[in-house]
């Protein structure tokens, strides 16, 4: 018996002990504000906001000091997304968090993030990318600050590229060349064919034309899918959404969303060029000589790959002849809660925001990082000047989209479904079952449609 | 025949251990190789067979230049030492109550744990954090550890092993003067020793593959558990290296295999007294 309570004592002891103060949560009131980011603390991204806030509260001695949480993302974002969101049902938020840029309508609708364009110094929303106004922006309201944009091309296998005939080594672009998704998938099918007949050496792990990590969707993490493939239908002048964020029928499945994902099923029809289940890194072991490659390729190739000689050209357009943009962007944002009521604080907070986004920033986090500036003064620090000529033509690839053609997902509150159910009802099921012929896609489509309104009932208001 | 069967019984066992095995043992070679060779051996005889020109410590080099990782699992490691003592005591004795005494609606309690047996944690961390948050716990050691020392299916598990504990041994310990406690206490647990080595370890398996509690309860990075680093990795959007993932898996993984290994022979005495298979 005295055995068990001297334990359960030290127990008791060591809680009461090695309890952690409350180190900013709880009710943060009026004298310090509290930031919480997605990054983890121990990463280079949590370590660039923590030296950020700390170089503010040295430089703002007698302002409100700011205390940052770094709070561990796990996969698209569990773990901080649970934990914000209980904080706001405790109504206990901090005054400054991160969500992924499509998310900020969801939580706009909501009421829990506060506007920004009342608090902002001039000229400030300005200088981001515009698809970054894009992305913050509802309702004409400006709710977002992005501290890093984001970028995806299309890479290619020199070695294997160079193993090909003439003729088809014609048809890859240059780098500095747009180029359209059937000449994509018709240059993926000449290099299917040679790769199929031929023994050489270059060719030797061939598995599959074109990587396109849809595999990542199979695994759950849907959004890899509606980022990669979602500027085929833009660049086929339609959306997966309309303008209000909710209606779907005839713009999902209209006509030129059809054409758009009738070309993308072209990559599945007869003989496949890509796959649903590609082997893991198969454009980095050689087994894919092409591959639909976000920006986090550059830095992942140059330190982990040394020896792979890849070559990067634009993202294929879909139609020709369109002029607007239509490649693929957006990253997580900063943004203000909207219980602050203190006029004061919330200036004190937009100016914080100001600083942990703005042109100094944005350089700080490239060189930390290897993040897309979301700056339009920051694009250009950009290095593509190295002794690596494959980083710096990657580099200036994604530079010239995110400066000239990135275009900002659908604002959507019902944004998160939406994505989920279109990459998942319609790109990976015209994937899985090899879905070509049009009709099939018009019926995957209207039934995608059917979900989504039924799902987006509940916001019409 | 008989060597025939017996041979056949081997090369099942063993076709069935390497199946167990073969993830463990890629998992622990690729955390030595460089992200390049881990996906061209992949495949191949090397993913599994150690090829000495290929490994090197690169990864956990640049893995501990990275994260704190000593710093997390010393932590994790006081966090499911404390869980599983807590919880050890706490449990059994709920466990024993509900197998020995009589009281009223003790069938009723009974019906509540098994229910509450199938509720996923996911279910209950919102309304979980809301009562830590209202009680000014979150953030505290307390908040983080205190939700965790009662668990319904070691309770259930401690009431099996109990139900079958011979009631004449406790009968003659009374008679020898012990009062119930006593009975409890230096009768009944050193003979059930086997069950509780197995919830200790299901309980510290538990505590040590938490994620997503400690990211909710606690703010302060000093103080996250392995899972959390483990995560943070996993998550990396920028620097993605499988080496590292691997490298920190293998060290996230060793405590618990030397775990097993060690308290094997009562893992396996405790789930046969508790009934569970």
């Amino acid at each position: 018996m005295k055995k068990i309570l001297v334990v359960l004592g030290c127990i008791i002891f060591i809680l009461q002990a090695t309890g952690c103060s409350s180190a900013g949560s709880g009710k943060n009131g009026n004298n310090k504000i509290v930031v919480w980011t997605q990054a983890a603390a121990d990463h280079p991204e949590g370590k660039m906001f923590a030296s950020r806030v700390e170089r503010y509260n040295e430089a703002n001695p007698d302002k409100l000091q700011v205390e940052i949480q770094n709070i561990t993302r796990a996969g698209a974002g569990s773990g901080y997304i649970d934990k914000l969101n209980a904080a706001i049902t405790a109504n206990d938020m901090p005054d400054i968090f991160t969500l992924d840029g499509p998310d900020v309508a969801a939580y706009v609708d909501a009421g829990v993030i506060g506007e920004l364009d009342s608090y902002m110094s001039n000229g400030f929303k300005e200088g981001f990318t515009d698809s970054i106004i894009q992305q913050g922006t509802v309702d004409g309201k400006f709710y977002a600050m992005g501290y890093s944009d984001s970028a995806v091309a299309v890479m290619y296998n020199e070695d294997m590229i160079k193993a090909l005939p003439a003729d088809i080594q014609a048809k890859v672009p240059a780098a500095d060349e747009d180029w359209t998704w059937e000449q994509f998938v018709a240059l993926a099918r000449d290099i299917d064919t040679y790769a199929k007949s031929s023994s050489d050496a270059a060719f030797a792990d061939y598995k599959l034309a074109v990587s396109t990590l849809l595999s990542d969707i199979a695994s759950g993490s849907y959004e890899t899918g509606t980022y990669y493939f979602t500027p085929l239908l833009w660049g086929n002048d339609s959306n997966i959404v309309a303008e209000d964020g909710l209606t779907v029928d005839g713009v999902l499945n209209g006509e030129k969303s059809l054409q758009a994902l009738t070309s993308y099923a072209q990559l599945f029809a007869g003989d496949p060029l890509a796959s649903a289940s590609e082997p893991e890194k198969a454009f980095h072991t050689g087994k894919a000589p092409l591959a639909v490659a976000g920006f986090w390729y550059v830095n992942e190739l140059k330190d982990n790959y040394p020896n792979l000689k890849y070559r990067t050209v634009r993202y294929p357009k879909m139609s020709e002849g369109y002029s607007g943009s239509y490649t693929p962007s957006g990253s997580w944002t900063f943004v203000k809660s909207g219980k602050i009521t203190d006029e004061e604080k919330s200036k004190q907070v937009v100016e914080v925001m100001e600083w942990l986004t703005n042109d100094q920033a944005a350089e700080e986090y490239y060189a930390a990082n290897g993040a897309i500036p979301s700056r339009k003064n920051a694009i250009s620090v950009i290095n593509t000047n190295t002794d690596n000529a494959y980083y710096n033509e990657a580099w200036t690839v994604m530079q010239y989209q995110v400066e000239k053609t990135n275009k900002a997902r659908p604002v959507s509150v019902g944004y998160p479904y939406l994505s989920e159910t279109f990459a998942k009802d319609v790109l990976l099921k015209i994937a899985q079952n090899q879905a070509a012929d049009s009709e099939t896609i018009q019926k995957y489509l209207d039934d995608t449609v059917k979900k989504l309104d039924m799902e987006f009932a509940k916001y019409k208001k | 025949m008989k060597r025939v069967k017996k041979a056949l019984f081997y090369l099942l066992a063993i076709a069935l251990a390497l199946q167990f095995l073969i993830p463990l043992v890629w998992m622990i070679l690729s955390s030595f190789k460089i992200d390049d060779t881990i996906y061209k051996d992949l495949g191949t005889i090397f993913a599994v067979v150690p090829h000495f020109p290929d490994l090197t410590l690169k990864s956990y080099q640049e893995l501990l230049g990275y994260y704190n990782i000593f710093q997390n699992l010393f932590n994790s490691l006081i966090y499911a030492s404390i869980t599983v003592l807590a919880g050890l005591i706490i449990n059994s004795i709920a466990g024993y109550s509900l197998a020995r005494f009589h009281f009223p609606f003790k069938n009723v309690v009974m019906l509540f744990i098994i229910a509450l047996m199938i509720v996923p944690i996911e279910a209950i961390i919102l309304p979980l954090f809301l009562v830590v948050h209202d009680m000014g716990l979150i953030n505290t050691m307390a908040g983080y550890l205190l939700p965790f020392f009662v668990n319904v299916m070691n309770i259930f598990l401690f009431r099996q092993n109990f139900m079958s504990y011979p009631g004449e041994l406790i009968e003659a310990s009374k008679v020898d003067g012990l009062g119930e406690f006593g009975s409890f206490c230096r009768i009944v647990v050193p003979s059930s020793v086997p069950m509780y080595v197995t919830v200790g370890i299901l309980t510290f398996l538990a505590s040590w593959n938490d994620f997503l509690w400690p990211v909710m309860a606690i703010s302060n990075s000093g103080l996250m558990p392995i899972q959390v680093a483990l995560n943070a990795i996993f998550s990396d959007t920028y620097n993605i290296f499988t080496s590292h993932m691997m490298a920190a898996l293998t060290m996230v993984t060793i405590p618990i295999v030397l775990l097993f290994v060690v308290f094997q022979k009562y893992i396996i005495d405790g789930v046969v007294r508790s009934g569970i298979k």
